[in-house]
């Protein structure tokens, strides 16, 4: 079932807290990078959330939306600015007719599936053809799920191990443990295997081109996913992201280390009671946070909500 | 008047030229083959000889890669002095340099050098014997500003306490870095690995990657009282022994038509072709072997397939390999003598995968019972034993056969439980539900 039809697209806040922070780093490349010149391709859905943020924080106006053909009407009906272009059809076809050697993009593969879609074919496709200088994003399901109980084209079953070899080949390190293989671990399990085919898939491509990770984050709203990505570099172009000193400014921009984003969900006059001690220089005590609350968060929840709560979206009913 | 056209060579022609016909991942297996001549040397010097069994137990090699350095350190009995002062270090063999021992699989003198001048531009070659060690120390960028003095300085050290060779690169060259870290590069050596050093690695000789042993590719062939494989030696004129094993390793592919998903082991089916038992060409499906020309092309259907021609003599200049050892002299005589014994081996299985088609159903059952055999367990025979099927009584068969979207068809395959099933069995599901469900008998 694709997402939109479960839950609306911008009520995920992990999800939300995460493109925002996708686009204050962005916001960062300048202006080393002429962000606001490169071309945006996602896949929008009916929302077109990353569309609106990145048109009003990056000044972007070249930007496309790819959606599979029995949805693409609905989405050009959606389609919330004149800059937008919807391109029907599965990535793995219109990504190739993207041209995406000719100018800078930011490429965010935003999936509902998993190993078992056209993921790794795509990086293939984006890590070859995409100019130096653009940034490139995937998030994907990394539910464990995606290699329990899987068949290979012989109807044979295939232990957790086997399956994952058969989905990602060549792609699974050498002595991996069970354990990488648990449903709390597979995440960062997947999110390494995706890093590891952008690196391998760039390189074989161009051997002057390198992909530099930048994204490795983890979230679950409701099921666990992960986002990984990062800018694939080519001349002077790695110098540059140098000078933007990401790393310095951002302590998510992790690079190959994975980054969980948890924030706790909330109602509206929870936020606006914790808002009212922040900022503050030093982690917030738990103590402090119940006496203000009347409740306890988890000393987990309260971190993750410190750290993000600039970032943190409050919704509401809209009578029409 | 005559004057002299100079021809001496050139050292950039080593370090720039001669580095670009080999891959990374081949320029390796050359160091790892004088890890193997290392230990033959020091089996023949005990007198024992490399037969079908572990005589390689024991002896081993580790290869450790990062994006700094690559290391590769064998406990096979190390160089002597007086090999490393006029032998091992030449450009080329030299013609008067002593037998590189029984069937050795290193003989061009250039691997070595080739592989380190690839990798990067400093290098340590450290190896001690039981008697006696020296470290050569080569830079690169200053051995290229002498052009006429070709030596390297070698001097003495103390002796380690296993005799055996370490070779370690640094200041890696552009490029390496990138592969050496990556997991696929890790995971695709180690496959070539565990394939072109099977039956060393099956002999007891042990290969360890970034500290994780790799496993030997067990090569094995189906064999029942239908299926028996071809297995048996001849001495050609020169007096190579060649040792050809052929026949079905895998199950014929369930549906034939070539837009169906690709199939696992693919890789390995096809012609291999082995020299003193390292494997030069692996699932070969081109004209190199027996395909194509007055033979029929490599077809998908063949697939299942597997043929390995092993040629094997005391003096390894007789046989076919190039000096990558990833090709074969294709106008060697001694391997297209042998292309006769290949084809013939491959025709009755080609024949085969025809004359299955007239009883699938009974073909299918006798190929599944066939069991997998690793080649010392198969016996000799020379021609290939394959079930025969005359056509049964013919029941006419419709062939049913239409397009639609791939998205609804994978909708169908996730419905029926396996998203990867193949086209085919999607249809003759479907088609058999409809068939219960509507028509109300069971075929």
């Amino acid at each position: 079932m694709a997402s939109h039809d479960t839950i609306h697209f911008v009520l995920r806040p992990n999800k939300n807290v995460e493109r925002k922070l996708i686009a204050d780093v962005l916001t960062s490349l300048s202006p080393h990078f002429a962000i606001h010149k490169y071309r945006y391709i996602g896949m929008g859905s009916f929302w077109f959330a990353d569309f609106l943020l990145f048109h009003k924080l990056l000044l972007i106006e070249d930007m496309i939306s790819i959606e599979r053909t029995d949805y693409a009407d609905r989405a050009e009906f959606n389609r919330p600015l004149r800059c937008i272009r919807v391109e029907a059809g599965d990535t793995s076809k219109v990504l190739p007719d993207l041209d995406l050697s000719a100018r800078e993009s930011i490429i965010w593969l935003d999936y509902d599936s998993d190993l078992r879609g056209p993921v790794l074919q795509d990086c293939r496709i984006v890590c070859g053809e995409a100019k130096g200088g653009s940034v490139f994003l995937v998030t994907l399901g990394a539910h464990v799920n995606q290699i329990r109980n899987q068949k290979d084209q012989a109807d044979r079953q295939l232990e957790p191990l086997a399956a994952l070899k058969f989905l990602a080949p060549d792609l699974v390190p050498a002595g991996i443990e069970p354990s990488a293989l648990s449903l709390s671990r597979f995440p960062k399990t997947l999110a390494d295997i995706l890093i590891g085919h952008m690196h391998h898939c760039t390189r074989k491509a161009n051997p002057d081109k390198r992909f530099i990770p930048l994204f490795k984050f983890l979230y679950r709203d409701n099921a666990p996913m992960v986002t990984v990505g990062g800018m694939i570099v080519e001349g002077d172009a790695e110098k540059l992201l140098g000078q933007c000193r990401l790393r310095e400014k951002f302590e998510y921009v992790t690079g190959e280390r994975e980054f969980e984003i948890s924030v706790p969900p909330l109602t509206v006059k929870e936020k606006i009671a914790l808002d009212q001690l922040l900022p503050h220089a030093q982690d917030l005590r738990l103590d402090d946070a119940t006496q203000k609350l009347g409740f306890e968060l988890t000393e987990q929840q309260l971190r993750a909500y410190q750290k993000f709560y600039r970032q943190y979206p409050l919704f509401g009913e809209m009578q029409l | 008047m005559s004057q002299k056209a100079h021809a001496a060579p050139t050292k950039e022609f080593f370090v720039y030229m001669v580095t670009r016909d080999i891959t990374l991942e081949d320029c390796i297996l050359d160091l790892l083959d004088n890890c193997l001549d290392g230990s033959r040397k020091d089996l023949k010097k005990k007198q024992i000889a490399v037969q079908n069994g572990t005589q390689y137990k024991g002896y081993s090699a580790s290869i450790r890669l990062n994006a700094k350095s690559f290391v590769i350190e064998d406990n096979c009995g190390g160089i002597s002095l007086d090999d490393a002062v006029n032998y091992a270090f030449h450009f080329g063999r030299r013609p008067d340099a002593p037998p590189e021992g029984d069937f050795a699989i290193g003989l061009y003198g250039i691997g070595m050098k080739r592989a380190i001048f690839k990798l990067g531009k400093k290098c340590n070659v450290r190896s001690s014997t039981k008697e006696e060690a020296f470290l050569v120390k080569i830079d690169v960028a200053e051995w290229l500003s002498r052009p006429s003095d070709w030596d390297f300085d070698l001097e003495s050290i103390d002796r380690e306490k296993t005799p055996g060779t370490r070779l370690e690169v640094g200041e890696l060259n552009e490029g390496i870095p990138g592969a050496f870290v990556e997991t696929v590069f890790q995971n695709q050596l180690r496959k070539i690995i565990s394939r072109d050093y099977s039956f060393f690695l099956q002999k007891g000789f042990a290969v360890s990657l970034n500290g994780t042993s790799v496993a030997p590719y067990a090569f094995t062939f189906r064999h029942s009282d239908a299926f028996e494989p071809v297995r048996y030696s001849y001495v050609d004129e020169i007096g190579v022994e060649v040792e050809i094993t052929a026949g079905m390793a895998g199950l014929p592919p369930e549906d034939t038509s070539p837009e169906s998903t690709e199939i696992s082991e693919a890789e390995y089916y096809g012609w291999f072709v082995a020299c003193n038992d390292r494997i030069v060409l692996a699932g070969d499906k081109s004209t190199s072997t027996v395909w194509g020309d007055e033979f029929p092309a490599w077809h998908f259907q063949y697939n299942g397939f597997m043929g390995i021609a092993n040629f094997r003599s005391s003096d390894p200049r007789l046989l076919p390999w190039t000096t990558t050892k990833r090709e074969v002299d294709l106008q060697s005589p001694v391997y297209l003598r042998a292309i006769t014994h290949m084809k013939k081996a491959t025709r009755s299985y080609i024949d085969y995968t025809n004359a299955r088609k007239n009883d699938l159903e009974a073909a299918k059952a006798l190929e599944l019972a066939a069991v997998a055999t690793p080649i010392r367990d198969l016996p000799k025979r020379e021609d290939v034993l394959m079930p025969q099927f005359v056509s049964k009584p013919r029941v006419e068969i419709a062939n049913i056969s239409y397009a639609v979207p791939k998205e609804r068809a994978l909708k169908v395959a996730d419905a029926l439980g396996n998203r990867f099933m193949t086209y085919k069995r999607i249809g003759h599901e479907t088609f058999e539900y409809y068939f219960e469900n509507e028509v109300g008998e069971s075929k």
